[in-house]
């Protein structure tokens, strides 16, 4: 399985730098790379959700029953 | 039997004398045959009937039928269960259970004992089905399945969502619905199974374990079906579908039937959700939401940065104002008004030094006056040098008779020569 890019290791990355920046006692060259580093998450995170697109598939059997996916069809009512 | 068997004998005694005066009338069955009317006779006046009793003495020897006796207070009868019937069973039968049993009596011939051949089971008082999801709870809690440790995270935003549903029916286009209006570019992966009758508890393990053998998984798995009977929602209490869920790779949210049914599935998946469509709410959240969040955040990193500059600017105010910052500059002014004490002392001494000295060499210089050879001469003294080196006589062996001398007066001076010595 691929090592995928989780959206919310981001988002909690993002959450963590700003506890810290709030948090104060830290030094201001510290609070830039910080900075950096939070908006450097919050990108990644747009960066998923863009790249995330509608797709609806069935996963079904072929004849061979190997497993395969095709586009979802809405059942007529 | 035994009471027939009993009575038989009782008889057997009344005729005893008849036994022994008249042989011809005598009907002599052998054992099998004698069984074999009992048997019928048993069959064809008893027949089916519907017992009730308390199980004891179970056993299940080599073969797969199980044996017991049924019993309350005072008797007991034997019970057989074959085996074709107990595959219809859904829940174990064990000793001290209270059934009701449905059979035909019968004698089992080779040891002549009669019973009941079962036909069908209930647990007395409580449905079959409930008994069926007692046992296999009891079964899968004793092995962990239900531990909340064992429970897989649910992803915060899955990018790939598998549904396992029926294809007929409203859930799956009310999971549609729900999705597309929290989430609309979602990528979701429909696996269609049956939900109801023999072969759905088949599908929806296959459909569980195919799941986790794609090269893409999902990140996460729904398992849903509406709202039905105890009986409609059977394949979700089957062991077979338990296992497929706890051996999962992909965490499962379960939404089973309505808010008030538990079935297995939901106590062995990794979330519970109370209906198909609480469990599209839970499996994304809103985008928008989503969106909105990102854009908080953003703005309190720049207000928490401009925080900072501010913060570090007030500090660098506050420490041009501090008092140990400014402490050696008040050293310096310290030492400049220190100086300037000095040197106005040092004005004052020295005037005050300056003015003594002169006071001093003024007594001195009158003291000098007083020394002056010249106020000496004015009382009459004189002083007498000799001429050639002007050097002041102060012996008679200075001088020489003939030698020219230079006496000073207060008033002038002679020269004159030494006559005699």
């Amino acid at each position: 399985m691929k090592n995928k890019e989780r959206f919310e290791d981001y988002l909690n990355e993002v959450e963590k730098i700003l506890s810290d920046l709030e948090g104060g006692n830290i030094d201001l060259e510290k609070s830039l790379e910080k900075y950096e580093a939070g908006i450097k998450a919050l990108k990644k995170c747009y960066e998923i959700l863009g790249a995330m697109e509608k797709k609806i598939e069935v996963l079904t059997r072929d004849e061979q029953g190997n497993l395969i996916t095709k586009p979802f069809k809405k059942p007529k009512e | 039997m035994f009471i027939c068997g009993c009575s038989l004998l009782v008889e057997n005694k009344n005729t005893l004398p008849l036994f022994k005066e008249d042989k011809t009338d005598r009907k002599v069955f052998t054992v099998s045959e004698l069984t074999e009317r009992i048997k019928s006779c048993l069959e064809s006046s008893i027949g089916s009937v519907w017992v009730s009793g308390e199980v004891s003495n179970l056993r299940q020897p080599v073969s797969v039928h199980l044996y017991f006796s049924l019993k309350d207070e005072f008797c007991q009868i034997r019970c057989v269960l074959f085996d074709s019937t107990r595959l219809l069973i859904k829940f174990q039968i064990e000793n001290g259970m209270k059934l009701v049993i449905s059979g035909r009596v019968t004698v089992y011939k080779k040891s002549g004992e009669y019973q009941i051949i079962i036909e069908a089971v209930e647990p007395k008082g409580i449905g079959a089905l409930a008994v069926a999801l007692e046992q296999l709870k009891k079964k899968l809690s004793a092995e962990g399945l239900f531990d909340p440790s064992r429970k897989k995270p649910i992803p915060f935003l899955p990018q790939k969502i598998g549904i396992i549903t029926s294809l007929s029916g409203a859930v799956l286009q009310d999971i549609l619905n729900i999705i597309e209006r929290r989430f609309a570019t979602s990528h979701l992966v429909i696996y269609p199974v049956r939900v109801q009758g023999e072969v759905a508890k088949e599908e929806i393990a296959q459909a569980i374990d195919d799941f986790s053998t794609l090269p893409y998984r999902p990140d996460v798995l729904i398992l849903a079906r509406g709202g039905g009977s105890i009986e409609d929602l059977w394949a979700f209490n089957e062991e077979i579908v338990a296992r497929a869920i706890s051996r999962s790779k992909i965490p499962i949210i379960s939404a089973i039937g309505h808010e008030t049914d538990y079935t297995i599935a939901d106590l062995v998946s990794d979330k519970r959700a109370p209906t198909p469509s609480a469990a599209a709410e839970i499996v994304l959240p809103l985008k928008d939401d989503l969106i909105k969040q990102l854009s908080n955040l953003h703005n309190k990193l720049v207000d928490s940065l401009k925080y900072q500059i501010k913060l570090a600017k007030t500090k660098l105010t506050a420490l041009q104002k501090d008092s140990g910052w400014q402490a050696p500059l008040n050293k310096i002014r310290e030492f400049y008004q220190h100086l300037d004490d000095l040197s106005g002392r040092i004005a004052v001494a020295m005037k005050s030094k300056i003015e003594t000295l002169s006071l001093l060499l003024s007594n001195k210089a009158s003291q000098l006056e007083g020394l002056s050879p010249l106020n000496i001469l004015s009382r009459g003294y004189s002083i007498t040098k000799l001429l050639k080196t002007d050097k002041i006589i102060k012996s008679i062996k200075e001088v020489q008779q003939g030698e020219k001398i230079l006496t000073k007066l207060r008033d002038g001076q002679f020269i004159s020569v030494v006559e005699r010595q």
